[in-house]
């Protein structure tokens, strides 16, 4: 793959990073005086005349500006006034327990997503087809923090099987997931599917056909790569959906992670906290969809060779 | 004409006739992106590379060449649709080029385009009528209540009937769908019309009927027209003097008849050798090209048609010719045919 | 584009046919209208019908209170009462009077936040196409912005920033999907200045605003309706997730996702109040989804 390509992709990346730092410094100035919601209302005098100083307040908008930019890279983006702490290391902590989360969800909603929409796409038509088809609409459409609230209800309250909140135990990941991932299963085996019959429908897949190939080989060596092509792109969009899904399910099963202290502190206008929050978020779809750009740019060769051309 | 905008009038000259529009040394270049690399020097296509002619009232000139050439680029340049890089239009005595945009809305009325696809040139959610009407809607022309007759008369004189008047533009066939197009250039009663391969999208038994009724319409409503196609037989058909394009230039420019009987640039004699002769059992001479057509983004050095030209001399490729007289009323950008290889 | 396709009457049987004829225009019916579709399309017009009727309907006040009854459970199950049939709240607030309120407030917040979002977003799409260069790039960033990250974070941070007031929230929900709106108008009016009518049109003389409005527009409505239809259930679910973190609508004005939110406290003790709003919510979305992919598909089949 050209470095050309690699090279506008990680500009374009970096540019989204800065306009993102940007909108947040923005609306920082627009909102009031950010001493004083950063550091929070009970506070000193020379405290907030210090926090000025180093910030550059009082100078005109482009220092401060840059200030806040040096400060960004210096990595100091203030302090959680809730908790006293530098707000960093704040959401670094809770930055595990959010991963795990995701991660988890992510390979359950791929091994039952994806299978599913091919079986369908294969199938298509039949009563397993339709039927998927069916539950898969109504898990993207159930919201995310009802379905919560339900399964709380259901195996906490009334059965007593599962705890309602909290992260100790495996068991304790159980709802949260299911939760997050029916959504998402949801969508991938829609999206799956459809990208499985476009490309079973395409003239190639006939040849292959018509040369005598066995279906299976057919499906695996020429339906299912191509079909792989599309589905990635939307992996993308996955990482943004878990993230916004992760924030919501973290509040119903009182997860320790970073989207409950998100809504915290969002709630306590805690500024810092939330600053870092959305950076850290930025930076993980950025990256993500960089990686997923390249991945999509590496798969499939017409998009190789088109920039190679250019 | 309106008199709103600062246009130069310039003196009649001895005759009193002036050209209804004149173009001098008219270029379109556009800059290539992603040419050159990052830092270097941007690639350029001279779509329109200087070209100069007259039309002059109520006479039709046309304008040939193959695909590419620049032909469409450079009626659309008359127009301001896209804007020159360099040169200038002058229309009734009065320059154009570098006029504001509203100065042109109003000009407007005065030059018209007829589009190569008519369902193309056609809201396809707009009854015909209703478009037909628009220009007079949009220059404020007549009473509301006189529009849509004005609208109908016209129609009916394009050969349609009040039948298609409430029809969508995909209920029209091919052929009606132009005389719509025909009539929408025509409502404002313009003094230029120029047609942009008016006939290439139609069926060829409808192109007879379309030309046959550009050729009444043009005498009786005194227009005078551009007319650009690739096609020489209908070119021949009804245009009073011809200029013969090649990458962005004009190799040819003559009266109709001379043009047809007498080419003198290799390019135009090559071109009308190609024309398909309905005589069965008598063989043209053709006379066939060789090599590829260059790229207008990197044209040869001297004369553009020297890579292919059946007769070329060493001085083709130091010298661009120039278009200039060579005999009654024939232009010629060629120095083989002036003597001077 | 849409093509002039005439509805056929399905028409009744006349009297004398026999009686497998009108079976098999019913069959035909259910066909073009599935009747998952019809239940659904129902369930919305009955959900707009509380929304506009949401005052006379109700029984009660939404703010209401009657402590002698709180926790009181909805008629069908023991210990419910007539007096309120879906139950009552901690505050002994009437569930069913809530949930009618509720509907039309979230119905109200995504629908005035869908009609924000789309003018918007069309008109800064008809912008970024006309003048090109500059505001060209900067659309297009904004566009970029707006996409690379989940709306639900930005929401979250301008909601940090500048507090809760419901204007402020009413406008937050505009921005959500505006720049899909944004892009297909970008896109189509790119594509028709370019060539085919608009350019036909200009050469009439025209003006851009005559162009944008009385040709461009029209033509790409159908792209522009379709969007809606998707992004609609998307601003609803929007609005109840942050209703339910509670930084969406705030108390004493109730949203489905607010009832939700506070009636997650009561689940052992009084489920009806969480439930309730949430299989209305669950309903409808699931109800527009399956229209909007019905609409989807009759509008233009090439997009499926």
């Amino acid at each position: 793959m050209s470095t050309a390509y690699l090279l506008q992709k990680l500009t374009r990346a970096l540019l989204t990073i800065w306009i993102i730092v940007t909108f947040v410094f923005f609306i920082l100035r627009l909102s009031g005086d950010p001493a004083m919601q950063v550091l929070g209302p009970d506070v000193e005098t020379e405290t907030l005349e210090a926090f000025r100083e180093a910030w550059g307040l009082n100078k005109p908008l482009w220092t401060q500006y840059l200030v806040y930019l040096g400060n960004i890279f210096q990595g100091d983006l203030g302090v959680s006034y809730l908790d006293g702490r530098d707000a960093f290391e704040v959401v670094a902590e809770r930055f595990p327990k959010t991963v795990s989360l995701m991660l988890v969800t992510a390979v359950v909603t791929f091994a039952i997503g994806i299978p599913a929409g091919i079986y369908s796409a294969l199938h298509r038509n039949t009563f397993i087809d339709r039927f998927t088809m069916t539950v898969s609409v109504m898990g993207f459409s159930a919201p995310n923090f009802f379905l919560g609230i339900l399964l709380i209800l259901l195996f906490s309250v009334t059965w007593r099987m599962l705890p309602t909140g909290g992260s100790e135990t495996a068991w304790h990941y159980v709802m949260p997931v299911i939760t997050m991932a029916t959504a998402e299963a949801a969508v991938f085996a829609r999206f799956t599917r459809s990208a499985m019959l476009d490309v079973l429908n395409q003239p190639y897949i006939r040849t292959a056909i018509a040369k005598g190939l066995p279906w299976s080989k057919v499906v695996r060596e020429h339906a299912l790569p191509n079909a792989a092509i599309p589905t990635v792109t939307i992996t993308g969009f996955f990482v943004g959906t878990l993230i916004a899904g992760g924030v919501i399910t973290e509040n119903v099963f009182s997860w320790p992670g970073v989207g409950r202290l998100f809504v915290d502190s969002v709630a306590n206008r805690d500024l810092a906290v939330v600053q870092v929050i959305v950076f850290l978020i930025a930076c993980s779809m950025v990256t993500t969809n960089l990686i997923i750009d390249l991945a999509y740019g590496w798969l499939d060769p017409r998009i190789r060779d088109l920039r190679a051309e250019n | 004409m309106s008199a709103a905008s600062t246009g130069e009038r310039e003196a009649d000259g001895p005759e009193n006739r002036r050209p209804l529009l004149e173009v001098e040394d008219l270029q379109r270049h556009f800059k290539l992106r992603g040419t050159g690399g990052f830092f270097g020097k941007k690639a350029v296509l001279k779509a329109v590379d200087g070209i100069t002619f007259t039309v002059g009232k109520g006479e039709t000139l046309g304008i040939v060449g193959e695909s590419g050439c620049g032909k469409t680029t450079a009626a659309r340049l008359v127009l301001n649709m896209v804007t020159p890089t360099s040169g200038r239009v002058v229309f009734q005595g009065r320059e154009i080029t570098g006029l504001s945009p509203s100065d042109w809305r109003t000009l407007r009325r005065e030059m018209q385009y007829v589009f190569q696809d008519p369902l193309g040139a056609l809201d396809p959610r707009m009854r015909i009528i209703d478009q037909v009407t628009e220009p007079l809607l949009i220059h404020q022309i007549g009473a509301p209540s006189e529009r849509q007759d004005k609208t109908a008369e016209l129609l009916h004189s394009v050969g349609l009937q009040d039948h298609t008047f409430g029809r969508y533009p995909h209920e029209l066939s091919g052929g009606q769908r132009q005389r719509v197009v025909l009539a929408r250039a025509l409502i404002l009663e313009p003094q230029l019309l120029i047609c942009d391969e008016p006939v290439s999208a139609l069926d060829v038994s409808i192109q007879a009927q379309v030309i046959n009724l550009l050729g009444e319409l043009r005498h009786r409503l005194n227009l005078t027209m551009l007319f650009i196609s690739h096609d020489l037989s209908i070119v021949r058909h009804i245009c009073d003097r011809v200029a013969v394009m090649y990458l962005g230039k004009i190799v040819e420019l003559a009266d109709g008849n001379a043009l047809f009987d007498s080419p003198a640039h290799p390019y135009t004699r090559a071109l009308l050798s190609a024309i398909p002769v309905p005589e069965p059992g008598l063989k043209r001479e053709r006379m066939l090209l060789e090599g590829d057509p260059p790229s207008p983004i990197d044209p040869p050095s001297g004369c553009r048609f020297r890579t292919r030209c059946p007769v070329v001399k060493p001085v083709c490729g130091e010298r661009t010719p120039e278009l200039k007289l060579l005999k009654d009323g024939q232009l010629v950008a060629c120095h083989v045919s002036h003597g001077e290889a | 584009m849409a093509e002039n396709t005439r509805i056929e009457p399905t028409g009744a049987a006349p009297a004398d046919r026999p009686k497998d004829d009108s079976r098999k225009h019913l069959s035909r019916f259910f066909e073009r209208f599935p009747p998952l579709v019809i239940m659904a399309g129902l369930w919305l017009l009955a959900m707009i019908v509380i929304a506009i009727l949401a005052t006379q309907l109700a029984p009660y006040d939404y703010a209401a209170m009657d402590l002698y009854s709180r926790l009181q459970p909805p008629i069908w199950l023991e210990g419910g009462k007539w007096n309120h049939l879906f139950g009552t709240d901690d505050l002994g607030r009437d569930v069913l009077s809530r949930l009618i309120f509720s509907i039309r407030m979230s119905l109200l917040v995504a629908f005035l936040g869908t009609i924000i979002g789309a003018v918007l977003g069309t008109s800064v799409g008809f912008m970024a196409a006309h003048f090109r260069g500059v505001v060209d790039d900067f659309v297009m960033m904004c566009i970029d912005f707006q996409a690379s990250l989940p709306f639900m974070v930005i929401a979250l941070a301008v909601l940090a920033f500048f507090g809760n007031s419901l204007f402020l929230f009413i406008a937050l929900m505009g921005i959500y999907g505006w720049e899909r709106y944004a892009r297909i108008t970008r896109g189509l009016a790119l594509s028709a200045s370019t060539h085919g009518y608009a350019v036909a049109v200009s050469t009439l003389g025209a003006t851009p605003l005559r162009i944008y409005g009385r040709h461009i527009l029209p033509n790409i409505s159908s792209a522009l309706i379709v969007n809606m239809t998707l992004n609609f259930p998307g601003t609803v679910l929007m609005e109840t997730s942050l209703s339910f973190l509670g930084l969406g609508i705030q108390p004493p004005l109730t949203s489905l996702g607010n009832m939700l939110g506070f009636g997650r406290d009561y689940l052992t003790t009084a489920w009806w109040i969480a439930v309730l709003p949430g299989m209305t919510i669950f309903f409808a979305t699931l109800a527009m989804c399956l229209l909007g992919d019905w609409v989807r598909d009759r509008l233009d089949p090439t997009l499926k």
